[in-house]
């Protein structure tokens, strides 16, 4: 496949999510980008009422729908696709390497690094997701549904990688509050226990799985009270 | 720049970045790091913009877009504190901390009305998406995508421009907001997001990285400091 055509396909997925609804979900994002490779200039339509998968591995969803769509059950192929895919993708892109990137990023900002600290969120972000969305396409019409093993395979290996990475990462962060450098040398620094004592309040709630609007409220107070104190 | 004219650039500003969190790519600009920094671009003042996103991404960061479910509003939190912040600096010449405390909170509170708007802005996408089903050609889809478009960008501006008009009413009670020291401030809320990540990424996997991350940090610290 040629590079103009990925490129295309690249540009057409970018709105993969656009006209998102509760009705029929991502399928007029994918009729979009299906109608666009029709020479015809017709419209398109994905099989079955709505398409839903995380938006990065659209592109591999696409590509398979594209290679399988003369056969019967493509439908069926589909549906196993979508639901396979965005449970896993989702894991890996929303829970895993959004935070992540965005920890190295806020690590470099507390550093006294705003430019490198945005840049690296940003790279570290896209490099991951627009990369799969820039290949899942080739990929998805060359391998078709027996692709689907690899892709989780793929992304199974990238979380294994990326999460102990960001439990370090916070690690750090934390211990940064904790054991601060001077002034000159870091962003910020604060008194020990001051951390300690939001950090703990902050664990409870997260236990408690309640709203980190909460927690932000109670937060603030406590920041407040200890102000009168301190 | 003319004060006009720069509320103007932020809410263009606005509404592109709301693009980014559905309609177009899905890059990462409009999280609240990022976002506060190109506002704050905007109004002259980067590195506050950049402190202050260091300030709002943490409480958001464990918000997820999974499936169907439509979670708080990281992206709107972070625009209408932005521009609250620069608004409240801007117009009323209020100290960094006093702004950034009142930018927290009305970011807390878009951070639930932007879901409402997210919730609407789904319902009219599902009207131009029942369009979309009897057309025939493909240039007809365009134009309802650009539809879509405009309606995720009008989004973006309405909530900068309700920031911007929360700022204007709250600059005669900003001066009972107490001054909180920007490190604890900054304490406050990045534990919030420390703490949920922990549990977001499954809290007996992560505790030896956890760990690990913090004995690293021991070790440059003594070699800094001694």
């Amino acid at each position: 496949m040629g590079a103009g055509k990925i490129l295309k396909n690249f540009a057409t997925q970018l709105l993969v999510q656009n006209l998102w609804n509760f009705a029929s979900e991502q399928r007029s994002g994918m009729t979009f980008i299906l109608s666009s490779r029709s020479k015809r200039r017709i419209v398109v339509r994905p099989p079955g009422e709505s398409v839903n998968t995380n938006p990065y591995l659209a592109s591999f969803l696409t590509g398979v729908i594209v290679r399988e769509s003369h056969r019967k059950g493509v439908e069926g192929i589909k549906s196993l696709l979508e639901s396979g895919l965005a449970a896993q993708a989702d894991d890996l892109y929303w829970r895993v390497l959004r935070p992540t990137a965005l920890l190295a990023g806020l690590f470099l900002v507390l550093l006294g690094q705003p430019l490198a600290g945005l840049c690296v969120f940003l790279l570290g972000f896209n490099i991951l997701a627009q990369g799969e969305r820039l290949v899942g396409y080739a990929r998805g019409l060359k391998m078709g549904k027996k692709g689907l093993s690899m892709v989780l395979a793929s992304m199974a290996r990238t979380r294994s990688v990326l999460a102990p990475f960001a439990g370090g990462l916070m690690g750090i962060i934390s211990a940064m509050f904790v054991f601060n450098l001077d002034r000159a040398s870091a962003a910020f620094s604060v008194n020990w226990f001051v951390f300690a004592g939001f950090f703990t309040v902050s664990m409870v709630f997260a236990v408690l799985r309640i709203s980190p609007l909460f927690n932000l409220l109670t937060n603030l107070v406590l920041v407040v009270i200890l102000g009168m104190f301190i | 720049m003319n004060p006009g004219l720069t509320i103007a650039v932020i809410c263009t500003i606005s509404g592109l970045l709301m693009l980014d969190k559905y309609s177009i790519g899905e890059f990462g600009i409009s999280q609240p790091l990022v976002a506060s920094a190109l506002i704050g671009f905007a109004a002259g003042d980067f590195h506050s913009g950049v402190i202050l996103g260091l300030l709002l991404q943490p409480v958001w960061l464990i918000e997820l877009p999974i499936g169907r479910r439509i979670p708080l509003d990281a992206q709107a939190a972070g625009i209408s504190g932005a521009v609250t912040f620069f608004s409240l600096r801007v117009l009323s010449n209020t100290g960094f901390e006093v702004a950034a405390i009142a930018a927290i909170l009305v970011a807390a509170g878009a951070s639930l009305w932007g879901g409402l708007l997210d919730h609407l802005a789904r319902r009219i996408n599902g009207v131009l998406a029942r369009k979309m089903e009897t057309v025939r050609y493909r240039r007809h889809l365009v134009f309802i995508h650009v539809a879509a478009l405009e309606v995720a960008f009008i989004r973006g501006v309405v909530l900068a421009l309700a920031a911007f008009g929360l700022s204007l009413v709250a600059i005669p009670v900003i001066r009972y907001i107490p001054f909180v020291p920007l490190d604890r401030l900054l304490a406050a809320t990045v534990s919030i997001g420390l703490a949920g990540g922990l549990f977001l990424l499954g809290f007996k996997k992560q505790v030896i990285p956890w760990l690990v991350g913090f004995a690293a940090w021991i070790v440059v610290w003594v070699l800094v400091r001694f």
